[in-house]
């Protein structure tokens, strides 16, 4: 049974006039992968460093692996910071025996774990090269092992596949999903929505400090209702009446979140194919549409039934292009006429925008839409 | 403090353990060794000097050379007293029942005259020769350093100076300009006018002629000559005769050195004492000396580890303090490393290879076993602290070396404030300017080591000391947290920002 090992009450941090973590509070269980999701300047960094002792809050309290303070339990977190750096003049071997030994493992075995990081990674070869001749891939490899020596049991990792190439950033996967599996727990801070998606057990997001959301990815899906994207040059009023159907909209334009381009355009302009979107109730059974469809005769180019992204996610309830955080907290998202309560945790929609951050294309929602 | 150890190990590692310093360690003696050979090299090669002295009294040559041979004796007497000083062992060559003409001491005119009666040099060696320690050099007669020659051919002793002079100049020319092509060239040539007995009254003053006026070094020695043959002209027109002037002229008073604070039979001041009284200047200079290098590598280590954003992950394995503890010990430990290593191996040479030389002894009882070698290790601690927090602090708020110039102009002024006073303080202790460095907390490492030997007043040691140990523990809290939270900060601070980071409680 899990067991909460990290846990966050009322923290603060303010850096003089600016409140750059606002009354956070959140829980990260034992064997978990925790996604840490924020645009830049969130907060992430500071909180993380919080965690760590690195940085004292400014108030409210944390409690790590039953400590008050992360120095006590040092030996049993890895971090792996934002921004790394190794010892330019220090082998790759002896720079992650140096960690584990300031971690407390003691200097053979420290040795000897850092040898078998470093052929388990396919970096055996270079074990005794300088970190200065290493390229920047394997640097960070031997940075991420080094964080891994002592075998910690928390696992905290600021960012860790910016720079990594698309083979490396899988390699990080597969390693972060065994870890879980040996039953560690890994804290993640990224702004890439893919990673978090395919890894996070649960996640946070922080947006100018406020925690916004935290939870599973299919509890925050449920926030949205369910979508189907379906394509055709024929007349699809029919599909409006159907019960249990909110909204069709008719897609133009790459600006919504919920967006796609226009798809089908017959090279001899007969026949014009459209995107749609169908919004439902929850529980709606989509086979009802496909039904209608057939019976009026509609012929459909395009049948999909797509779960809303954590990057559509993301940028409903964080994103700071679109969103205006409103004076009672909640986030109005004027692209896609979301808008995110983080009190009621509740997204909302609206006919129209505010006029400020109003498209400058706005040609694919008003006309189309019915509810 | 396993972390800061463990930080402190890294660090002495980087740097001792990198093929420049082993290298500097390996060349550092090879060097000095060098050094001196060269510097016995040079000493020899110093090519002989050559001179001539027309006279037109005929009176004054004659005493300028007595005045060189002179100054060649004591050349040599000096050379003998030396070598005696190092082959031989003091306590026991003062028992031997040899002319006492031939055992070191001051050289006068008298003592010349008696090593001379006595056989000279090789009367000297001879009869010393069971004092001296087995299996060491020949005593090896110093050459001259000047040589008086004769006038060349054709300068007729009836012809005017400037015909003399006339004459003279192509042997005082350099290279194939000389006239003298077979032999050394002259070096300078001296004038002396008909009527120099009359200079003071106005008569013509003698004429120094040389290829190297910048080397004054004979012109000196002829005024010298000179000087003295017209004071003993003057003392025989007092009626003294040249026995009696002489005789003046030896009379050369010998002060011996006592402590007061010491029993009047061991009041005399020893070699050892005088060890113990420069001690505290060597360690003064010792503590600049390692300020300046090892405050460029605290602060050079920081900003690498701040710029190359190791830091944080540091950070989240140690606490700031212990990072900044071993960063103290560990670049503390590299500079002391080249004199421990100096040390050893003169410790090691004193029990060996000068295990019979009672000077070398006396060296190493002095370092090693006075009882102020505590205090001054004690106050060099305290100093290099103070001082090397100041570094760190520095290093933590600077991105690059041009940052931390900024801030490393009024810290070299506040380091080398003291300097000017440093020589006040050595020769007087206990004065005024003393008391006002002791009382500066951070120049109180510097005074009391430069007064440790000179039985300052207790009180005010003691009173010092507790004003620097609290100022030392605020400025040390002040610095460590300028060092903690400038360590995460993406830039430099300005001034009101650094006195923001020094005051704030929490990082």
């Amino acid at each position: 049974m899990s067991e909460v090992i990290l846990s966050l009450e009322g923290v603060n941090k303010r850096y003089g006039a600016f409140h750059a973590v606002n009354n956070l509070s959140f829980s990260v269980n034992s064997s978990e992968i925790f996604g840490f999701l924020g645009p830049n300047g969130a907060g992430k960094t500071s909180t993380l460093r919080m965690l760590l002792d690195i940085i004292q809050p400014t108030s409210g309290r944390i409690m790590i692996l039953g400590s008050d303070s992360a120095i006590t339990v040092r030996h049993k977190i890895g971090y792996l910071p934002e921004e790394r750096g190794l010892y330019r003049k220090m082998k790759a071997v002896d720079t992650i025996a140096y960690f584990a030994r300031l971690r407390g493992v003691k200097p053979r075995l420290a040795r000897k774990r850092a040898k078998e990081l470093l052929k388990e990674f396919g970096l055996e070869a270079f074990a005794k090269s300088k970190n200065e001749a290493l390229s920047k891939g394997m640097a960070q490899k031997v940075q991420l092992l080094a964080t891994l020596a002592h075998e910690p049991e928390l696992l905290i990792l600021d960012e860790p596949f910016s720079g990594l190439d698309p083979i490396n950033q899988h390699t990080l996967e597969i390693l972060i999903k065994r870890l879980r599996d040996q039953g560690r727990t890994i804290i993640f801070s990224t702004h890439v929505m893919s990673h978090a998606e395919r890894l996070c057990d649960r996640f946070l997001i922080l947006a100018k400090g406020q925690k916004r959301f935290e939870g599973t990815l299919q509890e925050a899906r449920d926030l949205f209702p369910p979508r189907l994207f379906i394509r055709t040059a024929d007349n699809i009023d029919i599909l409006r009446t159907i019960s249990g159907v909110i909204r069709v909209t008719k897609m133009a334009g790459d600006n919504d979140i919920m967006g796609a381009v226009i798809a089908g355009t017959h090279p001899t302009g007969e026949q014009i194919e459209h995107d749609y979107e169908l919004e439902f109730q929850k529980d709606f059974d989509i086979q009802l549409i496909l039904k209608a469809a057939f019976e009026a005769g509609i012929r459909l180019t395009r049948f999909e039934h797509a779960s809303t992204s954590l990057h559509d996610i993301f940028m409903a309830i964080a994103g700071e292009e679109t969103r205006t955080i409103q004076e009672d907290g909640n986030a109005l998202l004027s692209g896609s006429r979301y808008s995110f309560d983080a009190t009621r945790q509740q997204m909302t929609y609206h006919e129209s925008g505010p006029e400020d951050t109003a498209p400058e294309n706005p040609v694919h929602v008003n006309n189309e839409v019915s509810s | 403090m396993r972390g800061a150890l463990l930080i402190a190990w890294r660090e002495y590692k980087q740097y001792v353990f990198s093929r420049g310093f082993l290298l500097l360690l390996f060349i550092a003696p090879i060097g000095l060794m060098s050094m001196a050979f060269m510097l016995n090299v040079i000493q020899k090669s110093i090519p002989v000097k050559h001179f001539v002295v027309v006279d037109k009294t005929n009176t004054y040559s004659e005493t300028i050379k007595d005045y060189f041979d002179d100054l060649y004796d004591r050349q040599v007497i000096s050379a003998w007293d030396q070598y005696l000083t190092i082959y031989s062992n003091p306590s026991t060559l003062q028992q031997a029942s040899v002319d006492k003409a031939f055992l070191p001491a001051t050289v006068t005119t008298q003592r010349i005259i008696d090593f001379k009666k006595a056989g000279g040099i090789r009367g000297a060696q001879n009869s010393l020769s069971s004092y001296l320690r087995a299996n060491i050099p020949d005593f090896e007669v110093p050459a001259r350093r000047y040589i008086m020659e004769a006038s060349p051919i054709g300068i007729a002793p009836t012809g005017t100076i400037d015909e003399a002079i006339d004459l003279l100049r192509p042997y005082l020319l350099e290279g194939d300009k000389n006239a003298r092509k077979d032999t050394a060239p002259l070096f300078a040539a001296l004038f002396i006018p008909a009527d120099f007995d009359s200079v003071i009254a106005g008569g013509e003053n003698a004429q120094y002629w040389s290829r190297n006026l910048l080397d004054t070094e004979l012109q000196d020695h002829f005024e010298r000559a000179l000087d003295r043959a017209l004071q003993q002209n003057k003392a025989a027109a007092f009626g003294l005769d040249e026995g009696a002037y002489q005789s003046i002229l030896s009379s050369i008073a010998s002060i011996e050195v006592f402590r007061p604070d010491r029993a009047t039979e061991d009041a005399a001041l020893n070699i050892q004492d005088r060890i113990e009284t420069a001690l505290p200047a060597a360690m003064t200079y010792f503590l600049f000396v390692l300020i300046f290098s090892i405050g460029s590598l605290l602060l050079t280590n920081t900003i690498e580890e701040r710029s190359n954003k190791i830091v944080e992950m540091l950070l989240s394995s140690v606490t700031a303090n212990q990072l900044m503890l071993g960063k103290l010990i560990g670049i503390g430990a590299v500079g002391l490393t080249i004199p421990v290593v100096g040390l050893t191996i003169g410790v090691a040479a004193s029990l060996t290879v000068f295990s019979g030389n009672e000077i070398v002894q006396q060296v190493v009882q002095s370092v090693l076993y006075s009882p102020l070698v505590w205090v001054y290790l004690f106050y060099f601690l305290c100093g290099y602290v103070i001082f090397a927090m100041i570094y760190l602090a520095i290093g933590a708020i600077s991105n690059s070396i041009q940052d931390a110039q900024t801030f490393l102009g009024p810290v070299t002024l506040v380091v080398m404030a003291p300097l000017p006073l440093m020589f006040l303080v050595f020769q007087d202790p206990n004065g005024l300017a003393a008391s006002i460095l002791t009382w500066i907390p951070i120049y109180t490492p510097y005074a009391v080591m430069l007064r440790a030997a000179s039985d300052p007043p207790l009180w005010e040691i003691i009173g010092a000391t507790v004003f620097m140990l609290v100022f030392g523990g605020f400025f040390v809290m002040f610095m460590g947290r300028i060092f903690r939270r400038g360590l995460l900060n993406d830039s430099p601070p300005n001034i009101k920002g650094i006195l923001k980071l020094a005051t704030r409680e929490k990082p």
